[in-house]
Parts: structure tokens; sequence; C-alpha cells
């Protein structure tokens, strides 16, 4: 109280500073990007025209984000995106003259054991992998230096007991996870940034795609998706991040 | 109905303890086909195939493909009281764990590394066929491993465990059955036949 | 502070807080059996994302899938469940350690260390009889609802403290942080002793022995004892001390005018038997060696003693890896004792052999590495043995 001239100009100092770190928090909030690879052969040699496509047991999970931070699941959300994803993915692929067969779930009574089961397990493993070192780029010397570096992964030849499971040429496999600012976390959004404290995270949109080549088990194509501005709760945002997630695809 | 906190912290530091015997090493290198290879100044290796190579302090860990799909791990000079994977130090306020003491017989060198990738998460951890040999002037033990990832992936592979200088070296490879054991088994046993020892 | 900072800050409080009063007062779900919560609930986004942890549970490496002992486990929680049956589903999971857990879309997971500790029907059915009553008194919703409101209250603390200029503030946002933590923690131990009370009236409904539940938290408290660690502080367990639930539930036994004295079927053995070998092998895999020599004691108590050979085989497997001054002793004579006893497996004069090379008795060692190649002539470590026979001991100091 001593010196209200400083004062009032902090406080416009401050008043600005806000402003500006709610820009850029917008700004920041608009991030949206794709990273996709394709193996050495993809555009010179492969044609998917007329080949079908299965979907194995895609995973889709949405949440609202809490004020906290804290992820909430949403069921109604999620089934809207369980339903809306597949279909515009579906749409894309009869566009461009593939088919996209029916989704296929390993059985639940099926002891872990089993051929099928381990094949989906190693295409976990190797999903994990292609993340760590293509989207994380740690080295992995045995790969090259080049970040840009074709796909060089396999599942091998087992995954015929996919094929001879679901007559499909190749297995598209989807992982999303989406979440939603709640208006809790806006209004704690837009006060640290008034406050100057910080740009605090909103929801994201999430995923991963690969598709492999159910004759060799060659990882032909991989995406990881990045957006935080997608929308998987309507048609038209699922048919968007449809056409992100299979960018590169070349059907 | 009890969570252990300190069971499951445990657990954790564990499986990092396995994570950081690739990740606080430098910069991976890469081993060529049929070059003689000298590991962590124990052992000398020589592989038909080509891998990357983490090196750590007193461990080393090699893949073809990423660690998930193939894994050759050795751990050298792992003195007494000291636990297989680096975590920590038998004492009196830590007694029970996989600790190596000098004189172990091949059956508790076994179980160590058995309990050992089991406390690291492994699930229903098992070894077979373990077999004596002689190399270098060293006795070596042997066997076969089996093992699932949480996921249920089915790894398989082998180790090979000797004394020298009563510290204890280890050197075990496993790649899932799926494919990728397959494919390198032929390379690596030609690798644990052909490796020699430091005097 | 500025006068800006300072609108903002109550304003932010003011708001937070009323959206946080918005969602802790949400009313529980009248629970039917066979009834599911709205889809567009909170309860109803658990269901639907812990439908995907149960897919990945189905599929665990660790899942024993035993049909006769599912069948047993399944009758038994049926018994206690009794309308709500349906709405549980029991997964048996290959963990050495004591726990059983309940989901609130009623998976139940109960590991296989609570199956070997549990003495018999009675004390197997107090346990599920307490998951139960945490299905039933929606505890993990209203757990649920209290870290998000908790954690909430706590991130716009944070943002006051991280605002303020003073120290102070900061300081009072690590207490604030403390206190918040450790009410949930004690919300959970309410939550505890309910359910111990709904396995302990079910139980008595059943007409099983009133003190079994008791009883099995006196052995747990035995194998906690042994523990030679320290233990977690008391303000952050998440559950009561086991002292304070033995208690309890004495108490409560001793209050009742009659009391069933059925400990349960002989199906609870049968089911059981044919797995304690390898229960028992994941148990001294563990490493805690105290607590598992408080179990094999109390194993060896019960009035039937599975097969008492099996039981001194692995007293001899803890000392062996334990290896304190004096185990070798030890070792040999619990394997020399199992050798006398029914049922011990044939690794038994293996591991007598080994344990005679670490005394350094060789000819002893070789006696029993000879019985064991007799009685496994196609043993996969042959050679090993036969190698180890014709190999002089190594000196070794403890």
């Amino acid at each position: 109280m001593q010196a209200f001239g400083t004062h009032a100009g902090s406080l416009i100092r401050h008043r600005f500073a806000g402003l500006l770190l709610a820009l850029v928090a917008l700004f920041l909030s608009a991030c949206s990007s794709t990273h996709v690879r394709t193996d050495a052969e993809f555009d010179v040699a492969r044609d998917l025209g007329g080949k079908s496509v299965v979907l194995v047991e895609p995973s889709i999970q949405l949440f609202e984000m809490q004020a906290s931070g804290l992820m909430e699941p949403r069921a109604d959300w999620t089934r809207a995106a369980r339903e809306k994803l597949p279909a515009a993915i579906n749409a894309i692929l009869d566009q461009r003259k593939a088919n996209l067969k029916p989704e296929y779930r390993v059985s639940a009574d099926l002891p872990s054991d089993a051929r099928p089961r381990q094949v989906l397990a190693l295409n976990e493993a190797v999903i994990n992998t292609i993340f760590t070192h293509s989207y994380l780029h740690v080295p992995l010397p045995t790969r090259g230096a080049s970040r840009r570096k074709p796909l060089s992964w396999t599942l091998g030849p087992g995954v015929s007991a996919i094929r001879e499971e679901t007559g499909a040429d190749y297995m598209l496999t989807v992982i999303v996870r989406d979440s939603y600012t709640s208006t809790g976390r806006a209004a704690l959004m837009i006060l640290a940034a008034a406050l100057q404290i910080g740009v605090l995270q909103g929801g994201q949109q999430f995923g991963v795609a690969t598709l492999v080549d159910l004759r060799t088990g060659d990882v032909v194509w991989f995406n990881v998706l990045s957006d935080s501005l997608g929308d998987l709760r309507d048609v038209e945002g699922a048919q968007a991040t449809a056409s992100k997630l299979l960018k590169g695809l070349p059907l | 109905m009890k969570t252990d906190f300190a069971r499951t912290l445990k657990r954790l530091g564990i499986l990092c303890a396995l994570v950081l015997l690739v990740s606080c090493s430098g910069a991976p290198g890469l081993v060529r086909p049929n070059e003689p290879v000298r590991v962590q100044r124990v052992f000398e290796v020589q592989s038909p195939i080509e891998w990357a190579r983490y090196r750590g302090v007193g461990n080393e860990t090699w893949t073809v493909d990423g660690t998930a799909l193939n894994r050759l791990t050795f751990l050298a000079n792992i003195r007494d009281k000291h636990h297989i994977f680096g975590y920590g130090r038998q004492t009196r306020r830590n007694p029970d764990g996989p600790f190596f003491r000098t004189g172990m017989e091949p059956n508790e060198l076994r179980d160590l590394l058995v309990d050992g990738l089991a406390q690291a998460g492994f699930a229903n951890v098992g070894a077979r066929n373990l077999q004596p040999g002689h190399r270098d002037g060293f006795t070596t033990y042997r066997f076969d491993l089996d093992l699932r990832a949480p996921n249920g992936l089915i790894y398989q592979g082998h180790a090979l465990m000797f004394e020298r200088r009563e510290r204890l070296n280890v050197a075990f490879w496993f790649a899932p059955t799926e494919h990728y054991h397959a494919r390198d088994v032929a390379a690596v046993e030609q690798m644990f036949a052909d490796m020699h020892f430091r005097q | 502070m500025s006068r800006l900072r300072r609108s903002a800050l109550i304003f932010g409080a003011l708001l937070a807080t009323l959206l946080l009063a918005a969602c802790s007062s949400q009313p529980l779900r009248n629970m039917e059996p066979g009834e599911q919560p709205a889809e567009d609930t909170d309860e109803g986004g658990l269901w639907d994302a812990l439908a995907d942890s149960e897919r990945a549970l189905q599929r665990s490496p660790l899942l024993v899938r035993d049909e006769a002992l599912n069948r047993y486990v399944n009758g038994l929680v049926c018994r206690y469940a009794g309308e709500y049956c349906k709405d549980i589903r029991v997964y048996i999971i290959r963990r050495p350690y004591f726990n059983a857990s309940m989901a609130p879309n009623g998976v139940m997971q109960i590991w296989t260390g609570a199956l070997l500790r549990a003495e018999n029907e009675a004390q197997l059915g107090f346990v599920l009889g307490h998951e139960i009553g945490h299905f039933l008194g929606q505890h993990s919703i209203k757990q649920w609802r209290r870290t998000k409101d908790t954690a909430n209250a706590l991130s716009l603390l944070q943002l006051i403290a991280a605002g303020s200029p003073s120290a102070s503030a900061g300081d009072a946002f690590d207490v604030a942080l403390f206190a918040a933590y450790a009410s949930l923690f004690k919300y959970s131990r309410d939550h505890e002793r309910e359910s111990d009370l709904h396995g302990f009236e079910r139980s008595v409904a059943l007409g099983y022995d009133a003190n079994q539940g008791w009883k099995l938290w006196q052995a747990l408290l035995a194998e906690e004892n042994a523990r030679d660690r320290r233990k977690p502080s008391s303000v952050f367990a998440t559950h009561p001390a086991t002292e304070e639930r033995l208690t309890t539930l004495r108490r409560e036994a001793e209050a009742l005018p009659t009391n069933g004295d059925g400990t349960g079927s002989a199906e609870f053995s049968d089911a059981l038997r044919p797995f304690l070998t390898t229960w028992l092998a994941d148990e001294v895999q563990r490493r805690n060696y105290p607590q598992t020599l408080v179990l094999l004691d109390r194993l060896q108590s019960r009035p039937e003693v599975p097969n008492a050979g099996m039981l001194a085989y692995f007293r001899g497997e803890v000392f062996r890896k334990r290896r304190a001054p004096g185990d070798d002793k030890r070792a040999i004579d619990a394997y020399v004792a199992a050798l006398d006893l029914p049922g011990y497996p044939a690794e038994t004069m293996r591991a007598l052999g080994y344990a005679f090379r670490r005394v350094e008795d060789i000819e002893s060692a070789n006696e029993a590495f000879a019985d064991y190649l007799e009685a496994r002539p196609n043993a996969d470590d042959r050679a090993l043995i036969e190698h180890l026979m014709t190999e002089p001991v190594r000196r070794h100091e403890d």
C-alpha cells in the first residue's frame, strides 16, 4: 500500500501477461500432429485395392479431465466413439476399394498360451517397441541413426493364425485415448493463466495405429496421432479423427 | 484386502533396476557380425548376428529389435551379498531377496536368476536342464529359461552363470516363443558356445 | 498481493468450491441385484473402463483356470453373496501374497497367497464375505468420488499456494496435502472395518464358527510381526492395524449368544490340495523368510496336515535360500525329517545332497545324490549331479 504507483504498474503488466499466457494456452491447445512411418516397399509395391482389412481388438477409451487433472472414464462418450470411429474407418477404406471385415476379438475363455493370443501379445510388444524407437526416438543402432528410417519390424509368419480366424489380408490395430476438459478444469486453466502460474494441460487426443500384413507378419504402416482439438463424440469429429489416424495409409 | 506399499515400491524398484540396466548407459553401440567384442572386461563374445549394445556400469544389454523382442543381458562382477540385478545389498535391515553369496552351488545360482526375474514382474518363471561345463579354467552352469510377460507373451531363452574371483557373472538371453526365439536361437547358442572369459 | 490477483483468487476459490460441492453430494445408486449403473454417470464410466481391465485379467498368465477350484470358490462366493451371486465374477490369481480385492463392477480377485493362508472354509468365506461387503457398501465409488474431490481441492490449493508470494502459503499447502491424504486413507480404513463386520455377519448367518475371522487375523498378525523390516507408518496405512481388527472381531464373536461351530466342508481341502506344492514353491520364491517360516509352522499344526513331508522339504528350502548362520544345519535337519514323512518330493534327496556339500560332508552328499538319481533316473540335471559327485567342495565362509 506504500507505493500505489508501482502497484498500478504491476497491475497492468499482470493483465497483459495474463492475456499473453491465455493466448499461449489457446495456441498450445490447438496443436495437432501425426507421425507416419511405412515399411520400405510400401509406396512402390503395396496395393491394398480389393484387399480386406480386419480391425483387431480396438482399444478406445474416452475420459473427462477433472479439475485436478485426474481422468474420469466416460462410458457414454466411449460407447459413441466405439461405434463412430470404426464406422468412419470403414467409410475411408470403402472409398479406397478395400473392405473392412467384422471386428475380431479373441474369445475370453481361450487361455493366454493359445496361438491367436500369443500373436496379439506379440503385436502389443511390437507396437510398444516401434513407439519407443520410432516415435520417442530412443536410439536403436541396428535400425540405423536416421529418424525417418522405414519400418522394419515383424510379427513373423505366426500371424497366419489371425488370417485363418478372420480371412483378412491385413490386420489394423487401433488404440485411442481421448480426454476432454471438464468445466472445473477449464476454470482452473483460466485461473492458472490469469495468475501467471503456468499453462495447465487440457484434454488431449492420443492414438496409435498399425497395419500388419497377415501373410508375412510385417508391420507395413505405423502412425501416432496427437491432437488437442479432436473430438470422437460426434460423427464429424470421428470422421476427422479417422482420417488423421489413417494418414499415409496408401489405399 | 491388504495392500503392501513397501512391496509394490520394491517391485517397482527392481523393475526400474532392470530397465536402468538399459537406460543409464551412454550412447548405444553396434555389435558387428563375427567381430570379437569384450564385454565388461569379463566376457569375450563373437556373434554371427548384429546387435544394438547398451552399456551400463557392470552390465550390458544387447538387442536386435528392441528389448521386448529379444534381450541378451550380461551382468559382471556381482559381489558377495549384492542383489543379482544391482538392487541394493543384503543387510540386517534388508535380509530378504535374491542376493549373491560367494561359493553358491549351481541350484542356488539358478534360483537367484529365476527369483530375480519373478520379482521383476515376469510370471511363471521356470528353469530346466541345468548343466555344468568347464571353460577357460572356470566351472560354468547353464540352463534353459521360460517366462511370461504380464500380458501373457511367452519368452524362452537360456542363461550361463559362473563365479570368477569370488564374483558372479551372468549372461542370459530370451525372446518371444512367437517368431523371435526360433529366428535367433541358433545364433545365440553359437555365441554362448564360443564365449570366453578373461582370467 | 495485487487487487486483481486477490479478487481472482477469491473468485477462483468460490467457483471451484461450487463445482466441487456439486459433485460431492452425488447420491449412491440404489443397488438391486443384476442392476448396472446408468451409462452417463461416473460409476458407469468406471464400469466401462473396468471391463477392459477384466479382459486383461482373463488373458493374464497368472489366472488360475482349474475348473474344480474355480467351481468351489465360486460356490462359496455365491453362498456369501446370496441374491447378488450373479453380480460377482471371481478370478483366482497366482500370486503368493495374502490379498483379495473387489472392483465396483463385480470383479473379485483372490490371490493364491490368500487361499494358502486360509485354514478352512470358514476363514476363506470370511475373506470372501469381506470383499462382498466392499461391493455391497459401494466402497469403490465412494472412494473414487472422495479421491476426485480431494484432488480437485488440492489442485486449487496448489494454485493458491503457488500464486501467493509468501512462503507460508506454500507451507500451508503442504499441511493441507498431508491432511487430505491422511483423510483419504482414514476413509478407506473405515471401509475395511465395515467390510470386516459384513464378512463376520454373513459367516454367522451361514452357521460358520464366528471365531474363524479373528483367528485368520491372528495368523496374519503373527506373520506381520515376524517381519524384521520397518512397517509403514500408521497414518498412511490403508488398512486398520491387524491387531485392532482382530480385537474388534473377537469382541463381536464373544458377544454372540450362540455360536455355530462349523469350519466348513472337506471340499475345501479337496479343492486346494492339488495346488499346495505350486503355491508353497511360489511362497518360498518371495524370499521373505521369517514370514514363510511362520506360515509353515501354521500349516504343520493344522488338524489334518495335507502332507507333512512336503512342508518339511519347503522348510529346508527356506533355510537353504536364507543362508543365515546355522541355516546349513537347519536345512539338513528339515530335509532329513522330510524323508521320514509321507509326501516328500524326490527333490528332497537332491536338496539334501547340496546341503551336505555346504557343510563339506562329501560322503553323505554323494549318498543323497545317488538316492535322487535312483528315484529320478531321467532327471534333466543328471549330468550336473554326476558332475557334482566328482567335484570337490568349495570352502566358503558365512
